[in-house]
């Protein structure tokens, strides 16, 4: 029998509409006030497997707030996927994701897809915690969630048709962080220790990883 | 069953929106007007104080009524919801923006505005929007008009300030044909009006703020709205627009609620609002500056390539309301009436106007124009049934009268306006002064928590307000006047009547949301025709500019259509 676990993450930043990239998005952002706000449920359905490809039952549910989308909006469908391998195409850097995907239906009704990637490895062990906290969230115009889901950095550029509507960066706060902590849930108490485990097993490699590349570099 | 596919859906039917039904539908095109309030035909238009409350916008609440009040952060702002828009509750004053202020500044440079077009573009589109609302100097001449005691009072005094005085436009009807003048007779038209009423020649009630009664006022029902429906144009009423969105076959659907209206009356409150959806090859957004931003903001979901300007070039164009009291002792002066009587003649009547550095006449600062500001005999009654604890002061000191730097409100107002505009403790009488002008566009209209706020820096435009009141003080001093800046200073900052921008004009996308003819960047077909694509203060009365610049863009989208 497989066995799942749940916790809660709250994350919160700034994000631009008609940005592109995340790091001017947020600094956009900030200046104009606009933020968002997600506290999502992470579920994860098999705590031996939630890091194997493809992943297809770590469902995401919650809300997203933002003060230039009005009300609280509820996720309408939601996937999170742990340690997607991607190789940058110009650095040649290998870096590990956690990519979350979010439908959601704005006030009026109209949908929109939020892609959300924390980046891990590929650089030193200091930036763990950073890494680790920090999301790149990007808004797509429209249901795309069939096509952005399970789709790497390296190739999110290339599905037809994505109209970028808005980009920021928001992350999980230290507190916050310690509120995640307590809110894992699990049927059988074991599951936590070993979901656990295989997460620092799979941050920690990630950071070997870059850190081995660094040397090959040199 | 009703059509459910135009050619051209218009959302609203202010000055923007009229002007395009008639120009789009007298072409041949099936246009659908949406209109949010109600049709005003003669004699409809509400004066008991006791259901003021009901004379607002405000849906939720169960009220459909014509004042349509905004509160921001520091900043509130009023417009009319009816069909005609702000036609039905304005001064009736057009006036063409002034050559110089077609501002073009560098705007990656620190500058504000930059005017796409010039006077010299939209001077046929003057011409032919006059033709239509046929303005009017006031007949001082002849009399009862020439016993207009404002009238002549602001002549009088704002000559001795040195000023120059004029009788701007009026789009009001005050004789038949070259007929003499003469209040209250039958207008004679050519065709009737969409109310299929008679209408009377102004009869001076003072009353044009709070919409004409008689029919006087050439308001855009009685003008481009009845036109546009004789040509075919479907004008719907109690139908405010939610939201749309871009159709993958092209065109755009548009979604919007019925509200339960009954004919002129009051709501129908047992049936509820129904929602609707129809579709048009092209979408003309003219909901006013605020509606017309907020109904973007608000579908930018929709639309991932609208430009980052928008929201931006937000003004109130200068707006500053001050009070001049007359003392009861002052001495007899010939040139002067004896007493100020601001409820006798159309609320505005006279202007003058204050050069600016860009007149490049030795002028200097930001100039604008004063106009006397007349009001009707009843608000100051009204006021005094508002001064008392109730319902509708309850919902002003909420929605309407926080302290301008929006901390809370000042409950004292409603009583010392009350005071400050009945008759009884001012023997002498009040003038009131408006001016409006060439202020700083750097207000950024922006959702928070859903709702539109604004932000605005009051700072940029602070030597500008300075002189006007500057000014104002000095008409009064000339008037053997006090200058009555208190409790009024409250109001001075608070209220708008003229928002402008959101949807700033430019000549690409990093400059504008629209281009000179009012079509949203990336988004072919789209267009925004109203206040909203001001890329600055009009400065002088805006209408007449916004009507102008919309027959322009009627052009430009017919001659598309023609060539494409
Ligand atoms: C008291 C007062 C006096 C004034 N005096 C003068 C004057 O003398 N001279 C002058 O030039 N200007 C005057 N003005 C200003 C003038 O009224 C406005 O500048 C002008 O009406 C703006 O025109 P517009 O086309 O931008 O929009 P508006 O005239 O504001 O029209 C917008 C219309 O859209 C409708 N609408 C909004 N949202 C929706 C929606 N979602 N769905 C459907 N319909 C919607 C509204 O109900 C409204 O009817 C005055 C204003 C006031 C309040
Ligand atoms: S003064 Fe009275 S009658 Fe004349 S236009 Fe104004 S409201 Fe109408």
């Amino acid at each position: 029998m497989k066995a799942g676990l749940t916790f809660t993450e709250t994350l919160q930043g700034h994000l631009s509409f008609g940005e592109h990239d995340p790091q001017r998005g947020a600094l956009r952002g900030t200046q104009e006030g606009n933020k968002i706000f997600c506290h999502l449920e992470v579920n994860v359905g098999d705590v031996e497997r939630f890091y194997l490809p493809p992943q297809p039952d770590n469902a995401l549910s919650g809300w997203v707030y933002s003060s230039a989308l009005g009300k609280r909006l509820p996720v309408a469908r939601g996937n999170l996927r742990f340690f997607v391998k991607d190789k940058s195409a110009t650095t040649g850097v290998v870096t590990y994701q956690l990519r979350y995907c979010l439908l959601l239906f704005d006030e009026l009704g109209h949908p929109l897809t939020v892609v959300g990637v924390k980046t891990i490895g590929g650089s030193h062990l200091g930036r763990l915690w950073k890494d680790a906290t920090t999301v790149r969230i990007h808004l797509y115009k429209g249901d795309r969630f069939a096509d952005v889901a399970g789709v790497s950095d390296a190739h999110i550029g290339h599905v037809q048709g994505l109209e970028t509507l808005a980009a920021g960066v928001i992350s999980v706060r230290p507190l916050a962080f310690l509120r995640q902590l307590t809110t894992l849930r699990a049927a059988d108490p074991r599951s936590v220790v070993r979901f656990g485990g295989l997460f620092m097993k799979r941050l920690l490699g990630a950071y070997a990883l870059g850190a081995r590349a660094d040397r090959g570099a040199r | 069953m009703n059509q459910t596919h135009f050619d051209t859906v218009i959302v609203g039917s202010g000055f923007g929106g009229s002007v395009m039904a008639y120009r789009l539908a007298e072409a041949g095109r099936e246009v659908c007007l949406l209109e949010k309030g109600k049709a005003y035909p003669p004699g409809s238009f509400p004066r008991s104080p006791y259901n003021a409350h009901d004379n607002f916008w405000d849906p939720k609440e169960g009220r459909y009524g014509l004042f349509d009040l905004w509160s921001f952060h520091r900043i509130h702002a009023l417009v009319a919801s009816g069909l005609g828009g702000g036609s039905l509750v304005y001064a009736n004053v057009l006036v063409r923006k002034d050559e110089a202020w077609f501002v073009n500044e560098n705007l990656s440079q620190g500058g504000y505005e930059n005017w796409p077009v010039t006077r010299a573009d939209l001077e046929p589109h003057y011409d032919r929007v006059e033709q239509v609302l046929s303005p009017k100097p006031y007949p001082f001449e002849f009399a009862p008009y020439s016993g207009t005691s404002k009238t002549q009072a602001f002549w009088t005094a704002t000559k001795r300030a040195g000023l120059e005085p004029f009788f701007p436009g009026l789009a009001v009807t005050f004789a038949n044909g070259d007929a003499a003048p003469v209040p209250g007779e039958p207008i004679h038209e050519a065709e009737p009006n969409l109310h299929g009423r008679t209408r009377l020649t102004c009869r001076l009630c003072g009353e044009c703020d709070v919409g004409c009664n008689y029919g006087s006022k050439n308001t855009l029902d009685y003008t481009y709205l009845s036109a546009a429906a004789r040509c075919g144009a479907e004008l719907r009423t109690g139908c405010e627009v939610k939201s749309f969105a871009p159709r993958d076959v092209g065109g755009y659907t548009v979604t919007y609620v019925e509200h339960p209206l009954t004919a002129a009356g009051p709501a129908d409150e047992s049936a509820p609002s129904t929602s609707h959806t129809v579709t048009a090859d092209r979408l003309v957004l003219s909901a006013g500056a605020l509606g017309s931003t907020y109904l973007l903001l608000k579908n930018r979901i929709a639309f991932p390539r609208l430009s980052r300007r928008l929201g931006t070039c937000f003004s109130g164009n200068g707006d500053l309301l001050t009070f001049v009291r007359k003392r009861p002792n002052a001495q007899a002066d010939p040139e002067m009436p004896a007493v100020i009587d601001p409820t006798f003649g159309p609320v505005i009547t006279s202007a003058a106007r204050v050069g600016d550095a860009l007149d490049g006449d030795g002028s200097s600062g930001r100039g604008f124009y004063l106009e006397d500001a007349g009001f009707p005999a009843h608000l100051a009654w009204a006021l005094q049934v508002m001064a008392a604890p109730g319902p509708l002061l309850t919902l002003l000191s909420q929605r309407f009268l926080w302290d301008w730097t929006g901390k809370g409100a000042d409950p004292r107002l409603p009583s010392q306006l009350a005071r400050m505009l009945s008759g009884n403790t001012l023997a002498g009488g009040v003038l009131p002064l408006l001016g409006m002008g060439h202020d700083v566009p750097d207000g950024r209209l922006r959702l928070r928590a859903g709702r539109l706020d604004v932000d605005w820096n009051r700072r940029a435009s602070k030597d500008y307000f300075k002189r006007a009141r500057a000014t104002s003080q000095r008409v009064a001093q000339e008037l053997g006047a006090t200058f009555a800046d208190n409790p009024i200073r409250y109001l001075n900052r608070l209220v708008t009547v003229h928002p402008l921008g959101g949807c700033p004009m430019g000549r690409n996308e990093e400059e504008g949301v629209v281009d000179s003819y009012g079509e949203v960047f990336n988004y072919p077909d789209l267009c925004v025709v109203d206040g909203a694509m001001m890329p600055g203060p009009v400065g002088a009365n805006p209408s007449l500019t916004i009507a102008a610049l919309a027959d322009r863009c009627a052009d430009r989208l017919l001659e598309k259509r023609r060539r494409g």
